[in-house]
């Protein structure tokens, strides 16, 4: 056990320590700098790209006001307009909203925090990558003429094979897949930083609301999405090999994209607000001059938010066919999660009333939030009505109620929080005369649009029509939509350019110009690549005003990790829920791996994409080699005792400690995994019990040998998980290292037998849907089988390198977890394929 | 040089936030619980459904539901006015409060949900 090899320097001055820090910290110039992992060059490139998406989107948008603006127009023909409202849709939700909310809280989060970087920065790079080059494909394809065009739920059977035979389904599938690698990358990254990686003394009851917005809208991701990155998968296996998930004349059933998407859909309009309402809260008490008012009542109305948000999926069906009592438990639902947001906007309001608030620029903007905000919720529980719905399903009553809900949720927050964020960022002020127009502008033509909208889809306009007879009498309503849409781009513009402006002519400013409480306030500025010279304990919701001398002390390295050493990348990790630090975080440094990985996952999807399906095995391979080398300098090569921190503590480096973020990253990610299987059983069980054409003409019918014998060695190879990481701690490196060896051999036989199962067992997968869905659910544990007999290869090879030791064991945790995750994914998938033909008594 | 212990600070273990969460957790399995039991007698089982006893049966898990959401809630209450510990006494408060809140907008989350199942016939 090596000690620490840097002597105490506690004698630096400031500015030594600021220039010893930013060369440990800074990110290569140039081309070079394409591997940069800081979060604040990532956050700023996923916002600045995000923000070229909405652009694009937004120019999409006023195609389509011009297209309707009066009956019987020509300027665009029915197809083109298809994949503009297509593109509009799926650019604004994938390639603008999420990835802006992404961008913020990677750029906000560590600096709010009180932290240096977030728990895994190569992860947030590579998330940036995945966005890009899956918004690419996506606009490529519009560029092309091919873009995806079946609305942007991509329903069934509209997406499948028959209906829509070019690439532009499948573009849809890959292309967002792809892009939803980046949003469960993001989710992972804020749930362990909020958790993990805050300043001394932040319990959570001192952590700022932004953090705990962020954690739910973090969980909520984790959960929320693999449903659609299930449903996406499956439809491209149905669209490219045959198999009937979603045909009805096979065994599928268009119904279970429905649940699918929305299970999805519904959480991510609250995964879109939370963080505008993250934005608010920041926001409010700093202009309302005091501190929020019911901080608890808050956070239980985060967490009720997101929890509620789960269970309305639903209430986008109600025109499907749905049992009358089942929608009223949906209905019923809908109406409650208005219950927490209520609880914010109270306190909001409380917390103005209460305190001695300030209209300046941004605060002009939350008030266009809170009232436009209100209105979209309002016709929210009119559509959450079933009888009411019924009338105004899939007319332009509801684009207008969408539309209101998330220009108010999440355009306008943004909006505020720019010009909030802006003399951070820039080091200089907004002016208040172009912001003021551009708000009265976008808020003008914003109601002006979809207020009117309300009108046309009462009228019965439906949604998704290229254009109406005049003899509908649409056409004043539509153009005075028409207009306002093109009021509302104006006012967007300017507001882009007051941005551009005043980054370059707006004065200077000393340190906090709206005198606000929060940790971000106290870095110096230009804010430096290390965020805080010295990490502090805090021990107030409002840090700066509890310890005005902050700013300063921190610069001076009176608090922890004050003096740099060894060019680590440290950080504090702290306990998760009482604040106390736990032990520091070795970060990486600047790689390319990242956009390699990111870039070899692209070549997948477009191989894929281009039905070159030997090749994009052949990437996927690759892609999973690039992520292992990625992974392989992780760690410390050796043991070290407890390190200096500083301020008088002294803390284990994290490859030592119980729960490093690593195993934080794993267990949010299973949860992740696990939601994607969970939704893969639910499929097969409610094709099962819903689907016409059921039970299968056929069933599995194998030797009960098979399933025995693969459940085995999955026992095996989890138990070799458990014995290899007991060798470890005892020392016995040799017995460890053939363990290992034995869990990948058990992987390949596993690898083996549970295709054989329903290959051997069943006629071709093309020909109904439970045969497909045996071949998907044996499939998936093979894979897990195959990944973790490469994994276990893999922890050998560090072993041999010395990263692992009795101390530093979280490749053999890691390694525990996925087998422990693949044997009850395996004995689950076993019990259901061949225990529900037995139990619904299909066979006896 | 000391060690952080002496700084005062108790661990709180993390899985304190999913007990936290247990009034919402009992709402989603009702909630789940309801649709599933419905949606599957409605098609499996359609005269069980029809002679008014799957309307026994959903009442029945709506009541455990809220039998359950009421204990919990009363246990949060009993916490919430329990003395705080010297150490991070705040955080717990916080934990308590949150938890209670919850519990209870489970509870009246819930009721809200369930009520139809005694009002209304299945599988219409």
């Amino acid at each position: 056990v090596a000690n620490e090899i840097n002597p105490s320097r506690s004698g630096l001055s400031a500015l030594k320590r600021h220039t010893l820090l930013t060369k440990i910290w800074s990110s290569p110039p140039g081309w070079r700098s394409l591997a940069a992992v800081n979060h604040s060059v990532v956050g700023m490139r996923f916002i600045i790209t995000a923000l070229a998406f909405f652009l694009i989107g937004g120019v999409l948008a006023m195609l389509m006001r011009a297209q309707l603006a009066t009956s019987g127009n020509s300027f665009l023909d029915h197809e083109t307009y298809n994949q503009i409202f297509t593109m509009h849709g799926t650019i604004m939700m994938f390639l603008f909203a999420v990835p802006m909310i992404e961008g913020l809280g990677l750029y906000m989060l560590p600096k709010l925090l009180g932290s240096r970087d977030l728990a895994f920065p190569r992860v947030s790079a590579f998330g940036y990558w995945c966005f890009l080059f899956g918004g690419v494909i996506l606009i490529a394809a519009l560029a092309c003429g091919v873009a995806p065009n079946g609305g942007w739920f991509m329903y069934t059977p509209l997406s499948g094979a028959r209906y829509s035979p070019g690439i532009n389904s499948d573009v849809w599938l890959l292309g967002v897949t792809f892009v939803e690698i980046s949003a469960i990358a993001a989710g992972i990254e804020f749930a362990v930083t909020v958790l993990k990686v805050r300043t001394a003394g932040m319990s959570l009851r001192r952590m700022p609301l932004f953090g705990w917005y962020f954690l739910v809208t973090a969980m909520m991701i984790v959960f929320g999405f693999p449903p659609l990155i299930l449903g996406s998968v499956l439809l491209e296996i149905e669209r490219a090999f045959g198999w009937p998930f979603f045909d009805t004349a096979r065994g599928g059933d268009p119904l279970l994209w429905q649940h699918l998407f929305w299970l999805f859909g519904h959480p991510e309009v609250y995964i879109i607000f939370l963080p505008g309402a993250a934005i608010v809260s920041t926001l409010i008490p700093t202009f309302a001059r005091r501190a929020m008012v019911g901080y608890n009542w808050v956070v239980a109305s985060i967490i009720a938010t997101g929890f509620i948000s789960f269970g309305l999926w639903v209430h986008h069906m109600f025109a499907a066919g749905i049992p009358y009592l089942a929608l009223l438990f949906f209905s019923a639902a809908s109406m409650l999660v208005a219950v927490p947001t209520s609880i914010q906007f109270f306190a909001w309001i409380a917390t103005l009333w209460l305190g001695r608030p300030v209209l300046r620029l941004p605060m002009l903007y939350l008030s266009g939030f809170l009232f436009t905000f209100v209105a979209g919720g309002l016709t929210g529980v009119m559509v959450a009505l079933v009888p009411f719905d019924w009338q105004v399903h899939d007319t332009h009553f509801v684009v207008a109620h969408l539309h209101y809900v998330l220009i108010g949720g999440l355009v306008f927050p943004l909006l505020a929080g720019a010009y909030y964020w802006m003399p951070l960022l820039t080091g200089r002020l907004p002016g208040a005369i172009l912001g003021k127009w551009a708000f009265w502008l976008i808020f003008a033509g914003m109601n002006l649009t979809f207020l009117v909208m309300h009108l046309t889809g009462l009228l019965g306009m439906p949604r998704r029509v290229y254009t109406y007879a005049e003899a509908a009498g649409w056409e004043p309503l539509n153009l005075i939509s028409s207009i306002g849409g093109f009021i509302m781009a104006i006012g967007f513009a300017l507001f882009v350019l007051d941005i551009v402006l005043y980054s370059h002519l707006g004065n200077r400013f000393r340190r906090n110009p709206w005198g606000a409480t929060t940790l971000e306030w106290a870095l110096p500025n230009p804010i430096p690549p290390y965020n805080l010279a010295s990490q502090p304990v805090v021990y107030d919701e409002r840090p700066l005003k509890a310890q005005p001398g902050l700013p300063v002390e921190m610069a001076a390295g009176c608090h922890l990790l004050g003096v740099p050493r060894n060019n680590w990348r440290e950080t504090l990790a702290v306990d998760a829920v009482s604040g106390k630090p736990s032990y520091i975080i070795l970060l990486s440094g600047p790689s390319w791996t990242p956009l390699i990985t990111a870039a070899f996952t692209g070549l997948f999807m477009l191989s894929f994409l281009f039905k070159l399906y030997w090749l994009a095995g052949i990437w996927a391979l690759v892609t999973f080699i690039s992520a292992l080398r990625w992974t392989w300098d992780s760690g410390l090569p050796r043991d070290w005792s407890g390190v200096d921190a500083g301020a008088g503590f002294k803390l284990p480096l994290h490859p030592a400690a119980p729960d490093p973020p690593g195993w934080w990253g794993m267990l949010i990610g299973m949860f992740a995994n696990g939601t994607f299987y969970l939704m893969l059983l639910f499929g097969y069980f409610y094709l099962w019990a819903v689907a016409p054409g059921w039970p299968p003409p056929v069933l599995l019918d194998v030797s009960p040998l098979w399933p025995w014998l693969a459940a085995l060695v999955l026992l095996l190879a989890t138990g070799g998980a458990y014995y290899a990481l007991r060798s470890n701690a005892a020392g016995e490196i040799k017995k460890r290292n053939r363990v290992l060896i034995l869990i990948a051999a058990c992987g390949i036989i596993a690898v083996i037998l549970f295709p054989l199962i329903p290959i051997t067992g069943l006629p071709a997968p093309q020909t109904h849907a439970y045969i497909a869905v045996t071949h998907a659910v044996c499939g998936y544990i093979a894979l897990h089988a195959l990944l973790g007999a490469l994994i276990s290869i893999y922890v050998l090879l560090r072993c041999v390198a010395g990263y692992v030791s009795a101390q530093r064991n979280l490749d053999l945790r890691i390694l525990r977890l996925w087998w422990l995750y693949t044997l009850l994914a395996g004995l689950s998938g076993l019990v259901s394929i061949h225990g529900l033909p037995l139990l619904t008594g299909a066979v006896t | 040089m000391t060690t952080d212990t002496q700084h005062g600070a108790e661990r709180i273990p993390p899985v304190r936030l999913l007990g936290v969460c247990l009034g919402l957790i009992v709402w989603s399995s009702c909630l789940l619980l309801l649709y599933a039991a419905l949606s599957l007698s409605c098609i499996l089982a359609p005269s069980f459904a029809g002679s008014g006893r799957l309307n026994l049966l959903l009442g029945l898990v709506w009541f455990i539901h809220l039998a359950l959401l009421l204990w919990l809630s009363r246990r949060g209450l009993r916490q919430w006015r329990a003395p705080l510990p010297g150490v991070q006494p705040g955080t717990e408060k916080m934990l308590r409060q949150v938890a209670l809140l919850l519990h209870g907008l489970g509870f009246i989350g819930t009721i809200c949900i369930g009520f139809p199942v005694v009002m209304f016939p299945a599988c219409v």
